[in-house]
């Protein structure tokens, strides 16, 4: 069980320095290291600065950006939660099955009313497996993942589905509502504002806190944990039905098979955020960030050369230093 | 606090370290070429692959050798499978953010419909655009694009088939499948028979659906219904394969043709199990892609918008060939 990191930190802390400070120094150390490693790739190659390079960075950014989000409010509970990936998959061959020429040809709007449903029935299916059949979270959403995975190859009938034709349906996420940002930058932006706003202003942030803090003692304070642990599931299923339609506008089609390993990255933009996977800390700033890290490393060592297979092997080690990171953060201790 | 900013210090310089390492892999070829590429006018290109297999090894190594031949600086990057469209559509644009000369693309399914629209970047920055191994659908702005011919292979194996069995007699295939490289191939088979061998009948044509075990049933049922057959050919490696083993098993004196130099094919091959086998040449596609753009970029654009990548003819005596080993890795 974990326990109440303000209560513990308070008392046995040597250097006392107040738990809100420490967020923003946590937060101030995360921006800190995409610095320097902008720093770092834009020494080895000038070209990584420029502006084309680094908005095309955020927009790759997006989709992991999104899914963390999501991710961030069942971590909070100490759950996690694997459909992001293959989630997106299922919602977005479901969105594009709406609306494309070889599927019901049905308005935009439904299209996207569709995702967004999609993607809260796999959290409502994952939180209420967990919050009242009790089946551990990992377990639960490997199975919804596999389910997933397995939809949306049948929905789309193993192909991709073409959305090219589909008037306005790649502005979404490729468009420029402010010159020189893609609208997926914007959309990240705002999104992040609104679970910020959730996780810091609500009841749902605040009680998805305190399930991951001690459960017990949420639960004996007379709050139905179990109902806003669904909630929590549902809300990241939502984040992940809005990043099939996105991952779909940028593709101009939706590909069954694209969505292996990206609940992977959400996890790990929301660690390198500093977000605690055992739940009871949460930050959407760090997630945010925490995927725009992911893609420096990936976009700086394609522009030095450097192949997909190792770019995947220094995130892995970017990884380990968070966690690592997090546990000096703690003066070396466990929680 | 002192150990928290320590860490912090440590672990950004590790990964730092890291990266300067992981680059060395591919700063070899860089730094040969930047020392050519300074009397060659300092030309880069870049290229954009779909996979990490041993086809795609060789595909990189005929890039690379073009790039030293020529003098120009080769980037090469691709993602480690074909089921990150995504992926592929950021390597593309960070390709295109560098600059260079000449970009290629060989687009996986899922970056199909999205590449258009970085591609339109890349021709607005007046930055040539080919195509390699995989045809692009809904975009025509390329120069050129390089692939293998399919329909040429199945000929190119049935000539080689006609010879061996000198122009008479019944012959069959098994195909990996109905649709795409495999439908393409066996009408090439089909339609070369039927214009140059009056004498040679097809007598079936079977589909294994690219499964080791369904291609050897299917053989041997082949085999079993047509106890004269002259020559068996196979448009795959398991195909290929299939026929080799049923024909051994068997052991009769059908000659065996096929497509594709996987390892084990190659082996059937120096035992004599296999009679010859038409062999794609990814190496030639890298390298050709490479070429195409420089010539373009020195101001000569391809005769034609499709080029071909030739398919080589293996057989037991020019496998050890050093130009055939190039091709089958």
């Amino acid at each position: 069980m974990s326990t109440n990191t303000t209560a513990v930190s308070a008392s046995t802390m040597k250097w006392a320095i107040p738990e809100r400070y420490k967020v923003f120094l946590q937060q101030g150390m995360v921006l800190l290291v995409v610095v320097l490693l902008a720093v770092f790739f834009t020494i080895m190659k000038p070209n990584f600065a420029s502006w084309s390079n680094i908005s095309s960075l955020l927009l790759a950014s997006v989709v992991t950006g999104v899914q963390a989000l999501g991710l961030s409010f069942v971590i909070a509970t100490g759950g996690i939660d694997l459909t992001p990936g293959l989630g997106m998959a299922a919602t977005s061959t479901f969105t594009a099955i709406l609306i494309a020429d070889a599927g019901l040809r049905l308005p935009i709007w439904v299209g996207i009313l569709g995702g967004l449903l999609a993607g809260a029935l796999i959290g409502l299916i994952n939180g209420s497996l967990v919050a009242y059949v009790r089946m551990q979270p990992m377990i639960a959403t490997l199975a919804m993942m596999m389910v997933c995975a397995g939809t949306a190859l049948v929905i789309a009938n193993g192909k991709t589905i073409s959305l090219r034709s589909i008037q306005g349906w790649e502005s979404i996420a490729m468009g420029q509502v402010i010159p020189g940002v893609p609208n997926g930058v914007t959309i990240l932006i705002l999104l992040a504002i609104i679970a910020g706003v959730v996780m810091n202003k609500t009841a749902i942030g605040r009680y998805s806190l305190a399930i991951g803090s001690n459960k017990e003692a949420t639960r004996i304070s007379g709050v139905n944990t179990r109902r806003w642990e669904v909630l929590a599931y549902v809300i990241c299923g939502v984040f992940t039905g809005i990043s099939g339609i996105l991952m779909s506008s940028r593709l101009a089609a939706a590909q069954p098979t694209l969505g292996q390993g990206y609940e992977m990255y959400a996890i790990a933009a929301a660690v390198i955020g500093g977000t605690s996977l055992r739940g009871g800390r949460a930050s959407i700033f760090g997630a945010v960030i925490g995927a725009v890290t992911i893609q420096t490393i990936f976009n700086g060592l394609t522009v030095m050369g450097v192949q997909d297979q190792w770019q995947k092997v220094v995130l892995g080690v970017v990884v380990l230093i968070a966690v690592f990171v997090d546990i000096m953060r703690r003066g070396g201790k466990e929680e | 606090m002192k150990k928290f900013i320590a860490g912090v210090a440590g672990a950004t310089i590790a990964v730092l370290a890291l990266s300067a390492c992981s680059a060395g892999g591919t700063a070899a070829t860089s730094a040969a070429a930047g020392a050519s590429s300074a009397a060659g006018g300092s030309i880069k290109v870049s290229l954009i692959a779909k996979g990490t297999s041993d086809y795609w090894t060789l595909v990189k190594n005929g890039a690379e050798a073009a790039g030293k031949d020529l003098g120009v600086e080769v980037t090469y990057n691709a993602t480690d499978t074909e089921n990150e469209g995504d992926k592929q559509l950021n390597l593309l644009t960070a390709a295109i953010n560098d600059k260079p000369q000449g970009v290629a693309i060989a687009p996986q399914d899922g970056a199909q419909d999205g590449a258009p629209t970085v591609l339109d970047q890349a021709k607005a920055a007046n930055i040539p655009v080919a195509v390699f191994d995989t045809p692009l659908k809904s975009w025509d702005g390329a120069i050129a694009t390089i692939a293998s011919d399919n329909e040429g292979i199945g000929a190119q194996a049935a000539e080689n088939l006609s010879k061996l069995i000198g122009g008479k007699g019944k012959v069959a295939m098994v195909i990996q499948g109905v649709t795409g490289t495999a439908a393409l191939r066996r009408d090439g088979f089909a339609n070369w028979m039927k214009a140059n061998a009056p004498d040679i009948q097809v007598v079936d044509i079977q589909n294994g659906e690219a499964d080791p075990a369904k291609s050897r049933d299917k053989a041997q049922a082949i085999l079993q219904a047509n106890p004269d057959l002259a020559g068996f050919a196979g448009t795959s490696d398991y195909s290929t394969i299939a026929i080799a083993d049923e024909v051994a098993a068997k052991g009769g004196t059908v000659k065996v043709v096929g497509v594709d130099a996987s390892p084990d094919v190659l082996t059937l091959l120096s035992e004599g199990k296999i009679d010859g086998i038409v062999t794609q040449n990814p190496y030639q596609i890298g390298y050709k892609t490479v070429s195409t753009l420089v010539d373009q970029v020195k101001g000569k654009a391809p005769a034609e918008k499709t080029i071909v990548s030739e398919a080589a003819w293996v057989t037991k005596d020019n496998m050890n060939n050093p130009e055939i080993k190039q091709i089958t890795g």
